[in-house]
């Protein structure tokens, strides 16, 4: 970190247009090297507060090196980073506003799993009373009241990545990272997590990096994408995935070229995109979206063709790898 | 499941208790080769002029009996340190929880009833055998209570 | 801040002493510390009662009566016991006074303990954060507090730990001295062990700063231990060997362990300049091991 010149922390309050949003977490000029690697370069953005933001990028692409550089884990060789208008160097003034899940953090073996988070509750500024009662809620939310006296090495993946998942949103903290919740674990217990967030996301400034992007896609409002080290792409999901002008068919049967002229051919749709054999992107306009919608079923059920899906908006997908220059051939890998 | 659940430290008690376990077994077996010898030297007190003959067989009698309740000891606390050590590796309520208060208290009387017996008494090597029993019963009734009886 | 700051300290502090019991290098520890000082007691204190009863049973069936005290200058000039002095402390005013002046047995226990102890304790000091470094669990409490009151917190726990250790062997030892043997006057055999507590205690500071430093700086607790145990000893040896080679005294003076007996000293100036010493070194690894601690990716 630099610290000869401490720079002032960020203006809490960006106007884009009309709208003020206060931020919560602002990164400044970040970089990271590890030897000659550099694996964070220059990364500068603001998390607007009360949002879930995700942080999505290729294996190797710096995410966790940037959560655990605003976590305090790592220093950052130059630039700076503020939470809550707290720098990171001074991290623990936020005391129980912050917190976070850790990729690869493990609980200390051998002890009872409640005995370690009423430590972390204690340490928040609670009592031994109060950090007991907020462990034992805290457990219960996660559905693991029953496992509070077992040692963390007795648990399984998921219970131990729902547990840790539990020590982030002890004390009610004001801002979340979660690197990679879901991770590993099973449908199940994917979606349990899934919906805890969507419920603590109320009030709450939540930061997600996941590889699953469907995931990023359907609870996040903002996205940064990371590639190589440096930022590529930071905007809403909305503006992303331009939601309002973009609709993704997906076919049982490939595209001939019969449908391709007929749906090319209507005044609502101005290019068509094929992404992959049975797949293709419509770009409408000059015409409301149900119109346009109902043109194109109207158009496929003439020539017999019939979808195996229809969404509205780019997949979050094929705009990451038209990002980061990867190959989209038109198949989910979530 | 049950061995992830266990803390270091029962591990660490339960290898204690096999190393005492085999030291109080090879105690069993000088004890008993003690005991042979002093029945063999019966004949060379016969040697022995009555004057000294008196204090020789108090003496004798003494060692015998002291050696007996040493082996009783001994053949009683080596399987509870056994038994205990396997209760606190499987974190079992009985085998573990009472049978290593049992061995503690045991351990404790039998050593109380040696040490008051023995002709030289209290000596600070004795200390020994009380540190590890004392440290058990204060262990598993109060870190480990609730590993063990769950 | 400051209040909150010492909250901290001692909440890492207990939970380090409790998760350490129950993580069994607790329990080690305490079995180690006081069973080695038991049989080095014994080794002293055994051909000490023998004498003593040689004594009484010679006088036995005698009107003579047999005072304890009566026994110290035998004790105290008894041979291993001067040998063992000598080897140990290198002054002889310091041999005389420590076997003459104050309770022999004591002394030579505690000489004996004083240079067993910077081991020993290294083998409840070593895995103070290195453990926590190899499986990142150290990062669910860095959002929570400051590095310096972790590294603070888990030294903290650490000495206290050591602290209960030495008294327990220390009171253990007094209790027989003069319950069962009672050979020298009371005031004198407890103000000597208070003596020797404090002697322990200080020679115990340096060595788990270092053993902190080390801790902090390897990511596995056996490598911790090695290197522990290892940097304790070799520099002691190293600076005796160069110093007897290059014929300067005191160049021992430059570890911790060359002050070991200093505090067990008739000299209060002594005393002094090796309690400032040992703190002086605590202080050095501390503060070398907190720059590391907060410097290091966690």
């Amino acid at each position: 970190m630099n610290k000869t010149t401490e720079p002032s922390p960020p203006n809490l309050h960006e106007t884009n247009g009309s709208e003020q949003k206060e931020i919560a977490v602002s990164f400044q000029n970040i970089t990271k090297k590890y030897g000659n690697n550099t694996v964070l370069d220059n990364i500068s953005f603001d998390i607007p507060k009360n949002s879930v933001f995700g942080i999505i990028g290729p294996n190797g692409a710096g995410k966790t090196t940037l959560f655990s550089i605003a976590a305090g884990f790592v220093k950052a060789n130059s630039g700076n980073a503020h939470i809550l208008g707290t720098n990171i160097n001074q991290i623990s003034q936020l005391l129980g506003r912050l917190s976070m899940l850790p990729q690869d953090a493990n609980f200390q073996a051998g002890i009872p799993v409640l005995e370690q988070l009423i430590m972390f509750s204690e340490l928040n500024g609670m009592t031994k009373d109060q950090a007991k009662h907020a462990s034992m809620e805290a457990l219960k939310i996660v559905g693991l009241e029953e496992i509070a006296k077992k040692s963390a090495r007795a648990l399984s993946h998921g219970m131990s990545k729902r547990v840790a998942l539990c020590q982030a949103f002890i004390g009610n903290p004001e801002v979340i990272f979660l690197d990679e919740p879901t991770a590993g674990l099973d449908p199940d217990n994917a979606r349990s997590i899934r919906e805890l967030i969507r419920q603590y996301s109320k009030n709450k400034t939540i930061i997600i990096s996941s590889h699953n992007l469907a995931e990023i896609q359907n609870i996040c409002h903002h996205v940064t994408i990371l590639d190589k080290g440096k930022l590529v792409e930071n905007s809403s999901m909305e503006e992303l995935v331009s939601a309002k002008n973009i609709i993704r068919v997906e076919l049982t049967d490939p595209l001939t070229e019969q449908l391709y002229h007929a749906l090319t051919a209507l005044h609502c749709t101005s290019e068509l995109h094929q992404t992959g054999a049975c797949t293709f992107n419509l770009t409408i306009e000059n015409t409301g979206r149900k119109e346009a919608l109902k043109a194109i079923y109207s158009t496929m059920a003439e020539q017999e063709t019939f979808p195996k899906s229809i969404q509205e908006g780019e997949s979050l997908e094929s705009r990451f790898l038209e990002v980061t220059g990867g190959q989209y051939d038109g198949n989910s890998s979530t | 499941m049950s061995q992830l659940n266990r803390p270091g430290g029962l591990t660490a008690l339960a290898v204690i208790n096999f190393i005492y376990a085999a030291i109080n077994c090879l105690s069993i077996i000088i004890l008993a080769i003690s005991l042979i010898s002093i029945n063999a030297a019966d004949e060379t007190l016969t040697q022995i002029t009555a004057q000294n003959q008196h204090t020789s067989n108090s003496f004798k009698d003494d060692i015998i009996t002291n050696t007996y309740a040493a082996l009783t000891s001994s053949i009683i606390i080596a399987p509870l340190l056994i038994i205990s050590g396997i209760g606190y590796l499987k974190l079992k309520k009985t085998l573990g929880y009472k049978i290593g208060n049992l061995y503690a208290l045991l351990s404790i009387t039998s050593s109380s009833i040696l040490i008051y017996y023995t002709p030289m008494g209290f000596t600070i090597l004795d200390m020994i055998s009380f540190i590890y029993p004392l440290t058990t019963l204060l262990l598993i009734n109060t870190t480990f209570k609730e590993d063990l009886i769950k | 801040m400051k209040q909150l700051k010492t909250k901290h300290i001692w909440i890492i502090a207990k939970y380090h002493m409790r998760f350490s019991l129950r993580n069994g290098s607790g329990i080690i520890f305490l079995l180690l510390a006081i069973i080695t000082s038991l049989l080095v007691s014994s080794a002293f204190i055994a051909p000490a009662e023998a004498t003593a009863n040689l004594a009484k049973s010679s006088l036995a069936g005698t009107d003579q009566e047999i005072k304890p005290s009566d026994f110290i200058n035998e004790i105290g000039q008894s041979k291993y016991m001067i040998t063992a002095v000598n080897w140990l402390v290198e002054e002889k005013d310091q041999g005389q006074y420590l076997l003459k002046e104050k309770p022999a047995l004591l002394s030579c226990i505690m000489l004996v303990m004083l240079m067993l102890l910077p081991y020993l304790v290294c083998f409840g000091s070593f895995n103070q954060t290195s453990g926590d470094i190899a499986n990142r669990g150290l990062r669910f409490l860095l959002l929570r507090t400051e590095r310096s009151n972790l590294y603070l917190g888990r030294f903290l726990g650490t000495i206290l730990f050591c602290l209960t250790t030495v008294i327990i062997t220390i009171l253990l030892l007094t209790l027989y001295i003069q319950l069962k043997l009672n050979i020298y006057p009371g005031t004198t055999t407890w103000l000597w062990s208070l003596q020797g507590a404090a002697a322990f205690f200080l020679i115990c500071l340096p060595i788990i700063a270092l053993c902190s430093l080390i801790s902090c700086s390897i990511d596995t607790p056996f490598g911790s231990l090695v290197l522990c145990l290892l940097i304790v000893g070799l520099p002691s040896l190293l600076l005796n060997y160069a110093g007897n080679a290059i014929r300067v005294e005191s160049l021992d003076k430059l570890w911790p362990t060359g002050w070991q007996f200093g505090t067990l000293n008739s000299n209060i100036t002594t005393i002094t300049i090796t309690t400032t010493s040992l703190i002086a070194f605590t202080a050095l690894f501390l503060w070398i091991g907190i720059k590391i601690f907060q410097k290091r990716d966690l």
